[in-house]
């Protein structure tokens, strides 16, 4: 009885992967927002490039919790992207993934007079990087704002503000027609996280978002933190904030903005695909910065812009080198341009929106990085320690739900920051000033 | 038992107990060991660390506060539930309602959805924004009828209404059958010394349920220190961790910070105090059963 329960168990496993030879590369991706198509097409150009060779893809929204006991086993998919429940900088740590030092110096894939790492877009690969090895590439270019109405601000002549006064003054104006300016993803604070990093960055510049990130001892708690508190939360007590917005998760909170009850919402630039079936015809999407501050030391145009870290090639993988030249093949300009096509979405390569027409709300993202002029940032805290992305999701649900002060906010999350500090078991990172601010 | 049949009964019983052994014997004596490791969960890479996990818990305050909420969650369905269910059973075994047989079926249905949907349905009705709550309290003149799941102050009822709705219909089950049982005769000689409804209760049916109510407290510990799933769903132990329960944090622990070890020594935790629970309580109601 036992013998068959086993033999049954080694057939299921090899049922499964009854596809899997020498010659199959095998790649297992999240499926969201982005669906699997443009993942199946890279498939199908691999397949063309290298006859005789397969790839074998698919996909899941609880990738990794399917995949783990593989990875435990030591037999992992040749290239993965989750995202549900991983934390990559473990894995990392663990030992899990590969670097990709070799696959950086390759020639692009259609392109073979430049090198694959040299098509980025400028700084898209520095999340990926640790210790002077590429192990992660990301997937796409996200812009993160505020997304407004267009039809609802052009009908009612609202335009984007430039400053804190104009925004404040804007909303007023929004709220005096019975429209609440602002919704937000409230079981998520992550969101309203948004509009909090980019006032961080308006406020006290890329030092202070650096000093963040690295944990720099009393830096959670500098006043200008604490302003950037309390302005989050001076939106809430202004009456800014549409009523129950605490308890919407991220498609309730953008499904009523939809319906144009609320005029404005935190996002990125995936907001339109996630909400692609809720769009009602003929509704037009804008993304624009959060405004600048008196005295702060960032402008009105600065965005929040990254690059992810999301593509890897597990360690223990059987066919290193396959998963490798899929990433070549998937992160070229004919499959980037083929994912704007396909998912209305960016990758971070150049060339990718060449001779490929451009969704209304993509462009708002686009121009807003090129009105930027450079001046886009990014915080690291939240991939690198998943204790103080939750922290600071809780002080923010308790500084905007609860209404603790904008001073007790800053010492919960310093005191979080310290107790990463002090645990030596928690692996530690940093970085440095990116070069166009070292002045 | 005729001579070699317990090598019949032998073969039948052991592949269940094998299962039985592989599947639940061992993962828990290995989580005693995990418990003792810094495990992350994702290689096979894991060092002894000693009682480390057990000192980081005692000095973590998220752990207290899911302890905390654990035991509001239990303390309250544990006091609740009981007194609706039985309320629900005697008024329908004393035939004090029409139509029982409608509402015993009605108060048991949400035992047969999954607590999965019913969280789901829950949080659909609890919404802000479409819920129906929300809408009839409006009906009704409510002008700003509280946002439900994202308050700290009204979270956590949520949660204790959801889940005493969803648990009441069994418990009245039980004690309907365990009413039955007891003989109409009582009943009948009750009714001839003059005694009220409310006395009849307190003096006959109330002693009677001794043995099924130490029943119900040991499911309602269990039920109330496992709380997961209505949580996990409804608000993710949000908002700012006022519904955050051992179950979820530790789950979170173990699969989100990438924290085996940790998770594994919360999970034990658990176990020593619900078990202990259940122990003291079936010691506390020891007592003479009644015969009848």
């Amino acid at each position: 009885m036992a013998a068959l329960y086993i033999t049954s168990i080694v057939y299921k496993g090899r049922g499964g992967m009854g596809k899997l030879d020498e010659r199959t590369m095998e790649g297992a991706f999240f499926q969201g927002g982005y669906g699997m198509e443009w993942l199946y097409d890279a498939g199908r150009e691999f397949e063309r490039a290298h006859p005789g060779y397969k790839a074998y893809i698919w996909g899941n929204p609880r990738v990794w919790d399917q995949t783990r006991t593989r990875f435990l086993a030591g037999n992992p998919p040749d290239v993965f992207w989750g995202i549900h429940n991983i934390n990559i900088w473990v894995n990392l740590q663990e030992g899990l993934v590969a670097p990709l030092d070799s696959l950086m110096e390759a020639p692009a894939y259609g392109q073979e007079h430049i090198k694959f790492k040299d098509t980025f877009l400028p700084g898209a690969l520095d999340r990926g990087r640790y210790e002077g090895h590429q192990y992660f590439l990301p997937i796409t270019f996200a812009v993160l704002g505020l997304w407004y109405n267009v039809n609802m601000f052009e009908e009612h002549g609202w335009k984007p503000p430039k400053t804190w006064e104009e925004f404040l003054e804007l909303c007023d104006e929004i709220k005096a027609t019975g429209i609440a300016p602002l919704v937000h993803q409230g079981r998520y604070p992550s969101y309203y996280g948004i509009i909090f990093r980019a006032l961080l960055y308006k406020i006290g510049g890329y030092r202070l978002l650096i000093d963040l990130d690295n944990l720099v001892p009393g830096a959670w708690e500098r006043p200008e933190v604490v302003r950037a508190a309390r302005m989050c939360r001076e939106l809430v007590d202004r009456g800014y904030v549409l009523e129950g917005s605490s308890a919407f998760t991220h498609t309730e909170a953008q499904m009523v903005w939809l319906q144009g009850k609320a005029a404005m919402v935190p996002c990125g630039t995936w907001l339109e695909n996630e909400m692609k079936e809720a769009i009602p015809p003929g509704f037009r999407m804008r993304i624009m910065p959060l405004p600048a501050v008196p005295g702060g030391k960032g402008s009105a145009e600065a965005i929040e812009a990254s690059a992810g870290a999301d593509l890897w090639v597990p360690a223990q993988a059987k066919h290193k080198e396959l998963g490798m030249e899929f990433l070549r093949i998937l992160l070229s300009k004919k499959m980037a341009q083929n994912f704007v096509r396909k998912v209305g979405d960016l990758m971070p390569i150049k060339g990718a929106t060449e001779g490929v027409e451009i969704p209304e709300a993509l462009q708002s993202a686009l121009d807003a990085v090129k009105a930027a002029k450079g001046e886009t940032f990014y915080m690291r805290f939240m991939d690198w320690y998943e204790e103080m992305q939750d922290g600071v999701n809780n002080a923010l649900a308790a500084l905007l739900y609860e209404g603790i002060p904008p001073e007790e906010f800053a010492r919960r999350i310093e005191k979080i920051a310290q107790r990463i500090r002090e645990d030596p078991t928690i692996v530690k990172y940093h970085r440095e000033l990116p070069e166009r601010w070292r002045t | 038992m005729r001579k070699g049949q317990w090598k019949v009964i032998a073969l039948f019983i052991a592949p269940a107990f094998v299962m039985y052994g592989v599947f639940m014997v061992y993962p828990y004596i290995r989580a005693f060991y995990i418990g003792l490791t810094d495990w992350h969960g994702v290689s096979t890479r894991m060092s002894f660390v000693g009682l480390k996990n057990f000192s980081t818990m005692l000095h973590d305050p998220y752990f207290w506060n899911a302890l905390k909420n654990t035991v509001f969650f239990t303390v309250t369905n544990g006091t609740i539930v009981p007194i609706i269910a039985l309320f629900f059973a005697v008024a329908m075994s004393r035939g004090l309602v029409w139509g029982s047989r409608f509402f015993r079926i009605t108060y048991f249905f949400p035992n047969l959805i999954s607590v999965v949907a019913i969280a789901v349905l829950w949080s659909f009705v609890l919404n802000p924004d479409f819920g129906i709550l929300s809408n009839f309290l409006r009906l009704l003149g409510v002008d700003n009828p509280p946002p439900w799941l994202g308050s700290v102050k009204t979270a956590p009822w949520c949660i204790v209404a959801v889940k005493v709705w969803a648990a009441v219909g069994f418990y009245m089950i039980l004690y309907l059958s365990a009413l039955e049982g007891i003989p109409t005769d009582l009943y009948d000689a009750a009714k001839i010394d003059g005694a009220s409804e409310w006395k009849t209760f307190w003096h006959v049916t109330f002693p009677l349920l001794g043995e099924i109510m130490k029943v119900t407290v040991v499911f309602l510990l269990l039920n109330g220190f496992g709380t997961f799933a209505v949580v996990k769903i409804m608000t993710d132990g949000g908002p700012n961790r006022s519904t955050e329960t051992l179950a979820t944090y530790l789950y979170d622990n173990a699969f989100k910070f990438g924290k085996f070890g940790y998770a594994t020594a919360i999970a034990i935790a658990l176990f020593l105090i619900t078990f202990t629970l259940a122990l003291l309580s079936i010691r506390l109601q020891r007592r003479e059963t009644v015969q009848y």
